[in-house]
């Protein structure tokens, strides 16, 4: 998830991560990569079938500090967010992989939200 | 004493002709894919066939290439580095039982193949994913074909419903079959069902491995998540009929596949927090992403 404001500034960017997660050899507390040599599983935060999975995100509307608080006259009260869901075979940095074929877009929007 | 030579006699003809009457097992890539040549399905079966040609299966040793590179992570990294008492310290030590690591879903007719070509698909997975395209090329000569689901794989419980016979395709009925080596078809009890597809899509730890490994979890999750959650729709409805995608069966890659995979809708709200009066009332913009999955396992999974 981004967000920008409207002159294009980037103020908020978060991500969260959904996988099975295993350890090596089906011991120990590390996750690892690897067919070979992941069993059992240490955590799962993978979507699971029928289930709603629910990310909350607060983004603070960018402004400038007045004694201590914000100054209402120069906070942008309109950003941009962007959420994208991104299917990742390989993992990776999804920043920097190569689309249709590190990575797979499952969903994209993009909304404005606006503060009185 | 005439008798016994007589036995000897008997003996020294019958043993070897016996082990000539045992299946032979393929030497070489070229030989295994000989063995499984699905080539003249073509001729009737031209959509199935070309929906295949697309598809995962039919580069299984390779991928997107992943598995090429994963194969050869395997071989390094576990069988040769961290796996320190396969007894594998260099290629030429492998045997078909340290690759059915992966083979035993990524190639399963590697069981008529004999230690010669578990050492050559290794080599070669090692080289293909260096970016050797020969070695790439050559890998691409197996992989999971007609034979295996519509013979190998078409019966699972063999004291049910016997063991796959030679010269059979397996499907949805029986009759006659319209090629020079497989004559017949019969039908399979599980063609339609989900568990022909788990025997490889998996549900966890190999245990039946010397050294388990830990690839697929879909069918583990389709059981135990999917449809306790009261999901009743089969693999072979969502991969190959719902999108009408037939034998090329994808996932993520098919954007239809993707869409109905998982709903995503985000609510968005803006107020002023006051979580700490001495800061004042903070300008906040609170968004809620409710994902969905409509998936028949966990996501991601493979």
């Amino acid at each position: 998830m981004t967000a920008k404001t409207k002159d294009g500034k980037e103020v908020f960017n978060s991500s969260k991560i959904y996988m099975p997660q295993s350890p090596a050899y089906g011991k120990g507390d590390k996750m690892v990569y690897g067919p070979f040599r992941k069993s059992g599983m240490l955590r799962d935060t993978s979507l699971q079938p029928g289930k709603k999975t629910v990310e909350t995100f607060e983004i603070k509307f960018p402004y400038e500090e007045k004694d201590g608080k914000p100054d209402p006259a120069t906070i942008k009260r309109e950003i941009d967010v962007t959420i994208k869901l991104w299917y990742m075979p390989a993992g990776g940095d999804h920043k920097k992989g190569v689309v249709d074929k590190d990575q797979y877009l499952f969903y994209e929007t993009t909304k404005t939200v606006k503060v009185q | 004493m005439r008798v016994f030579k007589l036995i000897l006699a008997v003996l020294f003809i019958a043993v070897p002709l016996t082990a000539f009457a045992a299946e032979k097992k393929a030497n070489s890539i070229d030989e295994l894919a000989k063995m499984y040549d699905v080539s003249s399905c073509k001729a009737c079966h031209a959509k199935i066939y070309e929906e295949w040609e697309k598809s995962y299966h039919a580069a299984s040793l390779i991928g997107s290439p992943r598995t090429m590179a994963t194969i050869a992570s395997a071989v390094k990294d576990g069988m040769m580095k961290e796996w320190t008492k396969s007894g594998v310290k260099k290629v030429e030590d492998i045997k078909v039982e340290h690759m059915l690591s992966c083979l035993k879903c990524h190639l399963p007719q590697i069981k008529d193949a004999t230690d010669a070509v578990a050492q050559e698909i290794a080599k070669a997975a090692i080289d293909g994913a260096a970016g050797d395209e020969d070695a790439r090329a050559k890998l691409k000569k197996v992989g999971i074909n007609c034979l295996v689901c519509h013979n190998t794989k078409a019966l699972v419980h063999k004291w049910v419903d016997g063991e796959p016979e030679k010269g059979v395709v397996y499907g949805n009925k029986d009759g006659a079959h319209a090629d020079p080596k497989y004559k017949s078809m019969k039908k399979s009890p599980i063609m339609k069902e989900s568990i022909l597809c788990g025997q490889c899509h998996g549900l966890g730890p190999n245990f039946d491995l010397a050294n388990p490994t830990q690839c697929a979890t879909q069918y583990g999750s389709y059981l135990h998540a999917y449809v306790p959650s009261g999901g009743s729709e089969t693999c072979q409805d969502c991969h190959m009929h719902k999108h009408k995608t037939g034998h090329f069966m994808p996932a993520y890659r098919d954007p239809s596949q993707a869409k109905s995979a998982v709903k995503v809708d985000v609510d968005t709200k803006a107020y002023y927090t006051f979580y700490a009066p001495a800061k004042g009332h903070i300008p906040t913009a609170v968004l809620t992403v409710k994902m969905i999955s409509n998936a028949g396992h966990r996501i991601p999974d493979g």
